[in-house]
């Protein structure tokens, strides 16, 4: 009879147990002991459960990553009445949150950035019903807060992301424009060129030097937009709209994911208020609808790595209350299947 | 029947997994009421999380009676509040 080896003209690799499969993605082994031959392959992206928040709250900033994130205030539970801020922090470490330091102040709308040892949020509403908004920054080392250059203005409800040297916050009230674009290099806030389309409750990724903004609503549509901007440091330019026309998801920061790998899940859209569960993958240049959230909310907080790793977190259903609940999402796991021999 | 229901309290990691979400169609909502996908894995999840199977239309009253209560909520709101929320909770049917 012949031989694997004599046909192709080498072996096929034999192992006694299956190695993990997310270090072997595309090879091929036989398992000697169940007999099988075995290959790592990846499969669909899908949201599983994560721990829950302890605080139920929306409106809250999002830090780090999805085995180290930062939740950061918000608006209070249960929700939807009544509406009081949240100072709480939590911390989760890919299995269940932590509450630590309380933030200076209970602010809900902040925009934030940067990892859980490195992270950041400016402004923000501190009064809870849009009357006062805060120009105020801190950073937080992973213990404690401190203060840090303010914004070139008060604002709520826009957008942050990137690190704690190198950040950018876009969109947000107060209204009408909506569309002030300020960078931070570590100490203070710059004034920088502005997004062509206004936008409240947008969201963003990359940092001071590269990113894009996508989504959120535009007073001077007064409509939900699927817009992206990219941003190169200087100046924005329209790219590819979002499949679904939404406002709210991943709240105040979007993590640390680069601006050619992003992710957007869940918000309000139409007919509104309805709880979006969409989700859309950004691969540098289009958007690609994925695997649905469990649980459509908005106002959640997100620390999104790229793509394929993320975590929303808390948020609301328009229709109802505040939520705790947690979602994981992986786009691209590898597992070892069985190979179908005859 | 496509989808079955149930309630269930969500208690956080691994109420359902990756795998789950590839298996059957699931999606919460208010009320604790979760849509499964009517196959042996969505069945199977069902018994696992210790869900409360429901009927149809035993779900929708749990979700409606949710949307009511948040109706009345928003309705107490005065002018101000309700420009901070993006509108007026609405009724919706399960898939």
């Amino acid at each position: 009879m012949a031989t694997y080896k004599g046909i192709q003209g080498y072996s096929v690799q034999k192992l006694s147990e299956d190695p993990t499969a997310a270090d072997v993605e595309g090879q091929l082994w036989y398992n000697s002991g169940s007999g099988k031959f075995k290959i790592a392959a990846a499969g669909a992206g899908a949201w599983s459960s994560g721990g829950n928040l302890n605080t139920p709250r929306n409106a809250i900033g999002g830090i780090g990553i999805n085995t180290a994130a930062v939740a950061v205030g918000g608006s209070d539970g249960p929700g939807p009445s009544p509406a009081t801020n949240a100072a709480e922090v939590e911390e989760y470490n890919g299995t269940s949150w932590t509450e630590v330091t309380n933030m200076p102040t209970a602010t809900k709308h902040v925009m934030s950035g940067g990892i859980l040892t490195a992270g950041w949020y400016g402004g923000g509403d501190e009064s809870g019903d849009g009357t006062t908004l805060s120009n105020k920054c801190f950073e937080y080392d992973g213990t404690s807060w401190t203060a840090s250059g303010n914004l070139t203005e008060a604002k709520n409800a826009g957008c942050g992301t990137g690190t704690q040297t190198a950040a950018l916050i876009t969109g947000g009230a107060p209204d009408p424009t909506s569309l002030n674009c300020m960078l931070y290099n570590g100490s203070s806030w710059t004034e920088t060129a502005n997004t062509a389309t206004s936008r409240l409750n947008t969201a963003a990724c990359g940092n001071s030097s590269a990113a894009i903004v996508m989504g959120g609503y535009s007073p001077a549509d007064t409509a939900y937009t699927g817009k992206t901007e990219s941003w190169n440091g200087t100046s924005w330019t329209e790219v590819n709209d979002m499949n679904v026309a939404r406002s709210g998801a991943g709240c105040g920061g979007n993590g640390v994911a680069p601006s050619s790998s992003a992710l957007y899940a869940g918000a309000y859209g139409v007919p509104s208020p309805t709880a979006r569960n969409e989700t859309e993958s950004w691969d540098g240049t289009s958007w690609t609808v994925v695997a649905n959230l469990a649980t459509g909310r908005a106002l959640g907080g997100a620390a999104i790595s790229s793509n394929t790793v993320g975590l929303l977190f808390g948020g609301y259903m328009p229709n109802t209350s505040w939520k705790n609940e947690t979602e994981e999402w992986n786009g691209a796991p590898v597992s070892a299947k069985t190979v179908t021999v005859s | 029947m496509a989808n079955t229901y149930c309630t269930a309290n969500n208690w956080g990691k691994d109420f359902f997994t990756h795998e789950d979400r590839n298996d059957f169609y699931l999606s919460g909502h208010a009320g604790n009421v979760w849509v499964v996908g009517n196959n042996a894995a969505g069945i199977s999840w069902i018994n696992r999380v210790s869900g409360t199977a429901k009927l149809k239309a035993e779900a929708q009253a749990i979700v409606d009676a949710e949307v009511e209560k948040a109706q009345a909520d928003y309705d107490a709101f005065s002018a101000e509040e309700k420009l901070q929320r993006p509108g007026r909770p609405k009724k919706y049917t399960l898939p």
